[in-house]
């Protein structure tokens, strides 16, 4: 496949629609957690390759790239740290026994 | 005193305002404090509105006492106040049913000061749509009225209070459901982007379509205060669980305010709709009369009796309305007046013979006349004025309706006349029953309206009387209003 | 003091008073030391936690006094990756206000630990801080930073409550949808910045304009998608019962107020780029209705009065919606006005909460924290407490759209603002939805007002504090009501400025 902008877009989507799967449909708070990393990252890709192909100025969107990375390992933090104290107080991590709320 | 020259419709708007600040700021504890400022007040706000009745031009049908004031003109809202003779008599109305409403109550033991606050409220919401000019001010006190009835009849009420408040409440805000989309619309259709009542309605606008819509929106959404059928059902109920001095401004007043309301907005503003939508509002206002008079016959409750006969008699309003000549509008006009004061004294008896008798029960009582001949003259005094008797002042107003509905639609003009007759019979029904017949030993003991409770039922029987005699007090004030609305109205195609 | 420091103050000073409440929750007090007694400690820790609220508070109202000293600023600040103006200034002072309210009814927080209550401190201003930094960003990237500054800290704060409970699922629950709905956002975001080849805002706008194909509708929707969230609007609702819910009355009452106000003032500040399209007066206006109807549906089935502000919120959301469907400025400033009124009405809502809060023991059978407040609760309050019965009435009747409160007056100018763009069907809708309101704000206000308390239950001493707030803000949602002048011409004038840029 040649290196165009729309193979990248491809990937991307691609990726984007593995991680939103995984976060609406896995029950696991980890994968879910992956699910929304996966879905990051498609977005990264994305940032780059419109830099390279369509933006005026390629560092602009490598700079957001990095901020979107940035606040991708806050995220991880945040998220591990509060399953974390849901595996502390229930024993599990698993969607399936968090029925206490209803929606 | 220059300000209050030129300030008397503001001044009257701010008497209860004031009193609800004078309410809050008095500790609960000092009941008696708040009542008298409540009555001071309210008897202000009477005084005035009688001042006002006495400095009004008759000669012009032009608003008079108008203020203004700019208040929001990028959004076409500007605060006007101001009365013609069609809202004349509902300011003087106001001013007596709210000064005899808080002398009724001076008994009252039970959370004094919440309930006057309360009341304030309610009373500044009313006066305030009777005197503004301005759409979104009359929209804002017509729903500030509302409210507050929803916590007075839920805490102070009795039979199924928080039911028939719940009901009342929700069947007034439907309506504001559909008063929204139509005030605005007014603005917005009209091209004008003003809410100034008089603007709108000297713009003679081609509304096209949404016209229809927009009057029936009105006409509806104001018509469920009046109680017009069938959406009449929260009235009844909601006057039964009342108490007393809140029936007598439930009826007397607020459901007054709908009735104005599409007198005001939806016959002034859009005349060619209501020619095009008045035989619908007449056969409502008939079905009103002949529904309100039936099932008042059929009420063992002294309360529900009033209450469905409310239902009959603002069918009457209507139904003058409806006929879009001087003698039909004149006639509702002056019905709204004549039943404020009428019923007012017909719940202000009420309250004082349940307070004493626990019993509401027609079938219960009897014979009160001779331990109550006071509450009991009260109660027939109002009674002759609902079934028309001569020499009160409902005798001149329903007589008008009638010769001006007999002329514009014979068969309603019948029907109505026949529900007259019914009611006739309900009302000599129960003062027959309740008042003379043997006298029961339960009631032996009961004690008549002192001096002081007397005082407010005195002041609106009078009231009824003076009217009575003298019609012409009250027609000649109206006519010159009357007259230009007619001519508008006959103008339409 | 240089111009480029005048226009940062409101920030910088928001920057300051977090670092200050940092060093307080981090600080040489709060470690802990084996030998020292279990009591000495406890008390130790009260006085930390107290020193941080009154900091706060202190901090809080010189960050109002900055804010209000700079609202005549205007200009690009960073290299045009920020805009300070007329209605970013406003906004910054209803949000700085907003602070100052919660951290004042956050003192002394009972449903927190106290050494959790400097953190608290610490990520409200925080949360703020990326508030007010998104109404000024005109990068997509400052953008972003924001909103995730204004995000992040919220997802901390949810579980920050007294013990363990069911508050921790809620805060998964939360930070999930919140960081998937983002990720979603982001992609909006990367889409628009490929179409543009740009990541500055107003560029993007200008090539929005020029060629508005499905694919620019769809990433625009994505990135609104994101503030949606916060905003709580139907499709994007869900975590708000829970977390009203579970967790400590004063975040809630933060995210119920400020955090609304922060994703308002965000979206119209979106739209007032020029980041519109004809194509949202349909999309925005059935998201308005659909959540209305949903929020207003669902309040009614609610017996917990936290849950219900939670529902109504969803509502209160669509009516904003709504007018913004509008697209026109008359439409932004009602808006603006709407979120004003709303912020001072969850402040009532939740000073009642708070203050009830007080004198409940939140703990289940099984040692876990209950942080929800039943409907029954409040049975009798006008004898236990008239200033909070009183407070609440003013909070409900103003959410219900009662005159004379500024919801009255808010609704109406929403109302007016669709209308004139033809929108005569959907204000019908409107109030419809608006009756079915009134029937659950009176349910719960019978149970104040109506309801006598039950047996056992004894007066709520009202301190000197909330009857001040009671006043200061019953007051002023009346006199918003009555006299809107006093602000709407501000909030015109503020918009105009934007649209004119």
């Amino acid at each position: 496949m040649a290196e165009t902008l729309g193979s990248y877009l491809l990937l991307s989507s691609a990726l984007f629609a593995v991680g939103l799967f995984g976060v609406l449909l896995r029950r696991n708070l980890v994968a879910m957690l992956i699910g929304v990393e996966l879905m990051l990252n498609a977005v990264i890709i994305n940032l780059v390759a419109f830099a390279r192909f369509a933006g005026a100025d390629p560092g602009n969107g490598q700079v957001f790239a990095l901020f979107v990375i940035g606040v991708a390992a806050a995220e991880a933090a945040v998220g591990l740290s509060i399953i974390l104290t849901v595996f502390k107080a229930r024993g599990a991590i698993s969607v399936d026994r968090l029925e206490e709320l209803s929606g | 005193m220059a300000w209050l020259d030129s300030h008397l419709l503001t001044s009257i708007l701010l008497c209860p305002v004031i009193g609800l600040a004078l309410t809050a700021l008095i500790p609960a504890s000092r009941t008696g404090a708040i009542k008298l400022s409540a009555a001071i007040v309210s008897g202000i706000s009477c005084a005035l509105s009688i001042l006002l009745w006495q400095r009004f031009d008759p000669s012009t049908s032009r608003l008079q006492f108008t203020e203004r004031m700019e208040w929001l003109p990028d959004l076409g809202i500007t605060y006007i106040v101001g009365i013609d003779g069609l809202s004349l008599p509902m300011v003087l109305l106001t001013g007596i049913v709210f000064f005899t409403g808080v002398l009724t109550m001076w008994e009252l033991e039970n959370r004094v000061k919440e309930y006057f606050a309360f009341t304030m409220a309610l009373v500044a919401g009313v006066f305030g749509v009777f005197i503004s000019q301005d759409l979104f001010f009359l929209f804002l006190f017509y729903e500030l009225a509302v409210l507050p009835m929803y916590l007075l009849i839920a805490i102070w009420g009795s039979t199924r209070r928080e039911y028939a408040a719940m009901k009342l409440t929700l069947f007034l805000l439907a309506g504001s459901a559909l008063l929204f989309p139509a005030l605005i619309g007014l603005s917005h259709y009209s091209g004008l982007n003003t809410f100034d009542l008089t603007l709108l309605s000297d713009a003679n606008t081609d509304w096209g379509g949404m016209g229809i819509i927009i009057f029936l929106f009105l006409y509806l959404g104001f018509g469920v205060l009046a109680g017009i059928f069938p959406f009449h059902t929260w009235s009844p109920v909601g006057h039964v669980a009342a108490p007393t001095a809140v029936s007598m401004l439930h009826a007397g007043v607020l459901m007054k305010l709908g009735s104005y309301g599409v007198l005001r907005v939806g016959m002034q503003v859009m005349p060619e709709e209501m020619v095009r939508w008045a035989p619908l509002i007449a056969a409502l206002a008939v079905c009103n009369i002949l529904y309100g008079a039936f099932v008042a016959l059929g009420q063992t409750d002294l309360k529900y009796v009033i209450g469905y006969s409310s239902v009959s008699h603002m069918g009457v309003v209507m139904l003058g309305l409806a006929t879009m000549s001087a003698a039909g509008i004149s006639g509702a006009v002056f019905q709204m007046f004549a039943h404020g004061i009428m019923t007012a004294l017909f719940f202000s008896s009420i309250g004082h013979i349940y307070d004493h008798t626990h019993t509401r029960e027609i079938s219960r009582l009897g014979g009160l006349f001779t331990t109550m001949p006071r509450a009991s003259t009260v109660f027939i005094i109002a009674g002759m004025a609902g079934i028309g008797v001569p020499c009160l002042a409902s005798f001149w107003a329903e007589l008008l309706v009638f010769i001006a509905a007999v002329k514009k639609w014979p068969l309603a003009g019948a029907l109505a006349i026949f529900g007259l007759v019914v009611s006739a019979l309900f009302v000599l029904r129960v003062v027959q029953r309740s008042f003379f017949g043997p006298e029961r030993d339960d009631w032996k003991d009961m004690p008549d309206m002192g001096n002081f409770m007397a005082t407010p039922r005195v002041i609106l029987a009078a009231v009824l009387l003076l009217f009575g005699f003298a019609p012409f007090l009250m027609l000649d004030q109206l006519a010159a209003s009357v007259d230009a609305l007619v001519q508008v109205l006959e103008a339409s195609p | 003091m240089s111009g480029i420091y005048l226009r940062f103050l409101p920030e910088l000073g928001l920057l300051g008073l977090a670092l200050v409440l940092f060093f307080i929750a981090v600080g040489p007090g709060q470690e802990a030391d084996e030998r020292e007694p279990a009591d000495s400690r406890r008390k130790r820790l009260i006085r930390a936690a107290i020193a941080g609220d009154r900091v706060a508070l202190v901090g809080g109202g010189v960050v109002l006094i900055l804010a209000i000293l700079a609202v005549r600023q205007a200009g690009p600040l960073f290299f045009g990756a920020y805009r300070v103006a007329l209605f970013s200034q406003v906004i910054k002072i209803i949000l700085a206000a907003g602070l100052f309210f919660n951290i004042w009814l956050a003192q002394e927080a009972q449903s927190l630990a106290p050494r959790e209550r400097p953190e608290l401190m610490l990520f409200l201003s925080l949360s703020t801080l990326g508030m007010m930094m998104l109404v000024s960003a005109d990068e997509l990237i400052s953008f972003y930073v924001a909103l995730e500054i204004a995000a992040y800290s919220l997802y901390i704060l949810v579980p920050l409550t007294r013990g363990h409970g069911d508050h921790n699922e809620a805060a998964f629950k939360y930070f999930l949808y919140g960081a998937a709905t983002s990720a979603v956002a982001l992609f909006g975001m990367s889409i628009l910045f490929g179409l543009a080849g740009s990541s500055s805002i107003p560029q993007i706008a200008t090539a929005l304009s020029a060629n508005p194909s499905t694919l620019a509708v769809t990433a625009l929707l994505l990135t609104l998608g994101g503030v949606f969230f916060k905003l709580a609007v139907f499709p994007f609702h869900f975590w708000a019962p829970d977390v009203y819910q579970t967790t400590s009355h004063s975040v809630a009452a933060f995210i119920a107020g400020t955090s609304k106000v922060g994703a308002v003032a965000a979206l119209l500040r979106l739209l007032l780029m020029g980041l519109s399209l004809d194509q949202l007066y349909w999309l925005l206006g059935a998201l308005a209705l659909l959540s209305m109807s949903y929020g207003n549906l669902a309040a009614l089935a609610q017996r917990d009065f936290k849950r219900l502000l939670a529902y109504s919120g969803v509502a209160q959301g669509g009516y904003i919606l709504l007018g913004l469907a509008a697209l026109d400025s008359a439409a932004y400033a009602a808006a603006s006005y709407y979120a004003i009124a709303y912020l001072a009405l969850m402040l009532l809502c939740f000073l009642v909460v708070i203050e009830l809060g007080r004198t409940r023991h939140g703990v289940r059978a099984d040692g876990s924290t209950d942080n929800s407040l039943p409907i029954d609760a409040l049975g009798g309050l006008y004898s236990r407490s008239p200033w909070l019965a009183l407070a609440l009435m003013i909070g409900l009747l103003g959410l219900a759209g009662v005159p004379p409160t500024a919801g009255f007056s808010g609704k109406w100018f929403l109302f007016k603002a669709i209308l004139d763009q033809g929108g005569f069907w959907w204000v019908l809708i409107a109030g419809i939805n608006n009756t079915i309101a009134v029937y659950y704000y009176l349910v719960v206000l019978k149970a104040a007002y109506v309801t006598p308390a039950a047996d056992g239950a004894t007066a709520i001493e009202t301190s000197l504090w909330p009857r001040a707030l009671t006043l200061s803000v019953g007051l002023g949602v009346v006199v918003l009501g009555i006299a809107p002048q006093i602000i709407m011409p501000t909030l015109q004038a503020a918009v105009s400025a934007m649209i004119g840029s």
